[in-house]
């Protein structure tokens, strides 16, 4: 079973982690955050202290989430309490237990790939084509670009992936 | 004439004067020389001093009592010291000296601790001797205290110089060597004579702003040395107040700068509790309803305290991302380290305009690109800045620049603040207990003024945030920003030497506990009755270091083998490890047990005893229900029962 790192941990290294941001998701080997009311929230309150990729490596149920965002708040995330039930129902929804834990797009086989929530089959068949032709995907936005996809369309549903 | 030995013997005059007085009374000079050689030496008694020199005085006796009398005048009252044939040259000399006071320590890590908890909480230098063999072990304390500038001294004993350097009983090659990164100064005495000068300079500089622990090795040949005549320089001799000012037209620089800023937001760190300059930089912030933050202080609080907690303007901890206030333009940090660049983009963008204000000289400007550097006393800074900007502008200037900056920092804490007190609600009756609701408790007990003395992990700040620490509230003596740990308890021991009428509570992870012999501080609290109370946030964890290691995702978090953090098995009974001790304690398991406990150890300090609880908190985060650890059983491997 794969493991995911604590999101309090994280949290706990305020200054470490936050240092390490040059992208609005805190990782430049991390796709952009799906689409949802509550994304702008994670991104603003969430990357005041730590970078996101604790949060693509988790799976919570929302009292799971809700548990997690009191505990940072404990430590001094700056999160106004009308924020907390957004922010858990969009990371319940894009980072519940149901949701697969992410892939290496440069290594999944076609039938990994298959099994994502919401990628077609020719968007598999795409992403084996650029992947031949590219040799490997450095970022998101590589294989944004190489897909043709706008950027919430490509956040919708390719946020599983990861690009190591 | 008798009269005249008779004050000699008292020590109510001094040689001079005896043979004086004998050649006034008819004696020759080499018959009152004669006279005096036959008498006890004043020194005996401790005492040949010259009066006459308003720096210095003369003393005769041997290399322990020259130490002793230049502590005495470097101003120490409690001598701490751990077990060492060394040492017993000074305990010599304090046997005629009660105002200099031994204190036992029996692991050598605790002298250093309790040497830097008595300083932070006196204000003053403190001193620490011990045995050569036992300097390696001190020095993660040493690094503590120097990481945090504390102004230590720190001495040794070593073998005799005739001896040295033949890897014979307890020698070792290099006596400096060991501490040499942990101390501001060092030196291995090697003239009796030179005692007191070389002490003096080791107050001196460890004292100097920015401090630090100075360290002394005296060889033992140095220390029972007989019949050393030398000079002990006076108190007052050796202090070098550091009231540095800033050049004026730099101050005015900095005021232009500080009125011209659209988004201002000033960093409180270490210097401002060094040089008691919290009134100052309140004022400063106040002028111009400046946000504040505790730059270097990861939760705001770490070390000291050096900006009111319960101040409107206070916002806790600096992150790069902050709320508010949003797109600053200059940074004015006020005698703090700047936050650590990190290793990925800076934690203060390159834009920012920073304004480095702090004493040590050394450290500014090394991290990023300034503004301005100024090295100077931040309490100088602060008054001459308000003065600046008060003669720069009108006060209808001074209100349009602070514009509603109060407000919309006092709402925005506010709401934080409320939505932490939501949180903490949320697993209020939580067993094992949170630690807010641990020291919520606990804070409910405590008199309004109490000492705080932490060494907390990750979790300290949801334990801090529980209280309010400013002027005439409580004050913090918190982990050092070294963070080796072994250090809390025997810095408690130490504040409350300083502060015998202050509730002293020390709050300590039991991972922390079990380093460096904290427990046995316990024997120093029960034998010189140092009434603290000591809260053991027990996880049976370590679990600061299971978090990091398992969020690299290796093997161990990916077969969930804790291998190197889980501390059951066995289950540490701290109760009964203090009462081992004769200290008094409890075991507290529930949220409705808490404050019943804090109030009976409350009465027991206020008997004069040290008392401790063991409070059961939960782990947190990833692998925080692990209990397994690697098996190894030496009694099952044995292919003979002995």
């Amino acid at each position: 079973m794969r493991r995911v790192a604590s999101l309090a941990f994280f949290l706990c290294l305020l200054v470490a982690a936050a240092a390490q941001q040059p992208a609005p998701n805190g990782s430049r080997s991390l796709p952009p955050m799906p689409p949802g009311e509550g994304r702008d929230l994670v991104q603003t309150d969430c990357l005041g202290c730590h970078n996101l990729s604790m949060i693509f490596q988790n799976r919570k149920t929302q009292a799971g989430w809700t548990k997690e965002i009191n505990d940072m708040i404990q430590r001094g995330a700056a999160v106004f309490p009308e924020e907390i039930e957004p922010i858990t129902v969009y990371l319940s929804k894009n980072f519940g237990p149901d949701v697969p834990p992410a892939i290496n797009v440069n290594t999944a086989s076609r039938a990994e790939l298959k099994k994502l929530p919401g990628v077609k089959a020719e968007m598999v068949e795409g992403i084996l084509a650029a992947r031949a032709k590219a040799g490997a995907f450095k970022s998101s936005e590589e294989l944004r670009r190489a897909l043709g996809l706008d950027k919430d369309e490509f956040a919708k549903d390719f946020y599983l992936l990861k690009y190591d | 004439m008798r009269e005249l030995v008779r004050s000699y013997l008292r020590n109510e005059v001094t040689r001079r004067g005896f043979i004086n007085g004998m050649v006034q009374s008819g004696f020759s000079l080499m018959a009152a020389d004669s006279i005096l050689a036959s008498l006890p030496r004043a020194s005996a008694q401790g005492q040949s001093s010259e009066e006459t020199n308003p720096f210095t005085r003369q003393f005769r006796g041997t290399g322990g009592e020259l130490l002793a009398e230049q502590l005495r005048d470097a101003g120490v009252e409690y001598v701490f010291i751990g077990n060492g044939t060394g040492v017993s040259p000074l305990c010599d000399a304090l046997v005629d000296r009660p105002d200099l006071k031994p204190v036992l320590a029996v692991h050598e890590p605790l002298c250093v601790a309790m040497a830097d908890g008595y300083s932070r909480a006196s204000e003053k230098p403190a001193f620490t001797m011990f045995s050569r063999v036992a300097v390696p072990a001190a020095s993660s304390n040493m690094y503590n205290a120097m990481k945090d500038r504390s102004r230590l001294v720190v001495a040794s004993d070593h073998i005799e110089s005739l001896a040295s350097g033949r890897d014979s009983h307890e020698d070792y090659d290099d006596t400096l060597e060991p501490v040499k990164q942990f101390s501001k100064w060092r030196w291995n005495v090697d003239s009796p004579g030179r005692i007191p000068e070389w002490t003096m300079k080791a107050f001196k500089l460890a004292a100097t702003p920015p401090g630090g622990p100075t360290f002394l090795t005296f060889p033992r040949d140095m220390l029972v040395a007989h019949d050393v005549e030398a000079e002990i320089f006076r108190a007052g001799t050796f202090d070098v107040p550091m009231t540095v000012r800033a050049d004026a037209a730099v101050i005015e620089k900095m005021a232009r700068a500080v009125i011209e800023a659209k988004s201002l937001l000033m960093l409180a760190g270490t210097d401002v509790w060094r040089f008691d300059a919290v009134a100052q930089v309140v004022e400063l912030a106040e002028l111009l309803a400046i946000p504040t933050t505790s730059g270097e202080e990861r939760e705001g609080f770490r070390v000291s305290c050096n900006f009111p907690t319960n101040h409107p303007l206070f916002l806790g901890g600096y992150s790069p991302h902050m709320r508010y206030p949003r797109n600053v333009d200059l940074v004015l940090n006020m005698g703090g380290k700047l936050p650590d660049p990190g290793t990925g983009s800076p934690r203060i963008a390159r834009s920012v305009k920073i304004i480095d204000v702090r004493i040590e000289a050394s450290d500014i400007g090394t991290d990023y690109p300034l503004y301005m550097g100024v090295a100077a006393d931040v309490k100088e800074v602060a008054q001459d800045l308000v003065a600046a900007i008060k003669s720069m502008v009108t006060p209808e200037r001074l209100k349009e620049i602070r514009g509603n900056r109060l407000e919309a920092t006092r709402q925005f804490v506010a709401r934080l603040e409320q939505g932490r007190l939501q949180a903490m609600k949320a697993d209020w009756d939580k067993v094992p207990l949170t630690w807010e609701r641990l020291t919520s408790g606990v804070n409910q007990v405590l008199e309004r003024d109490a000492y705080i003395v932490t060494e907390f992990g990750t979790e300290g700040p949801k334990a801090l945030k529980c209280f309010t620490f400013a002027p005439g509230e409580k004050t913090l003596v918190g982990r050092t920003s070294g963070a080796a740990l072994g250090w809390g308890v025997g810095a408690a021991t130490g504040v409350k030497i300083a502060q015998p009428d202050k509730q002293v509570v020390c709050l300590q992870g039991d991972g922390g506990f079990l380093f460096n012999g904290q427990p046995m501080a316990m024997w120093t609290m029960a034998r010189y009755q140092i009434p603290v109370i000591t809260v053991i946030y027990n996880n049976r964890s370590y679990n600061e270091t299971r978090e990091r290691a398992f969020a690299e995702e290796g093997r161990q978090a990916q077969t969930n083998k804790d291998m190197l953090s889980y501390l059951g098995d066995p289950d540490v009974n701290f109760v009964q490890m203090a009462a081992a001790f004769n200290v008094p304690g409890e075991q507290v398991t529930a949220p409705d047990q808490i404050e019943p406990a804090m109030k009976r150890a409350v009465r027991a300090i206020e008997e004069g005893k040290p008392y401790l609880i063991d409070a059961l908190v939960g782990r947190t985060g990833h692998g925080a229900d692990l209990a397994w650890y690697p098996k190894l059983s030496i009694a099952e491997m044995r292919k003979r029962k002995v």
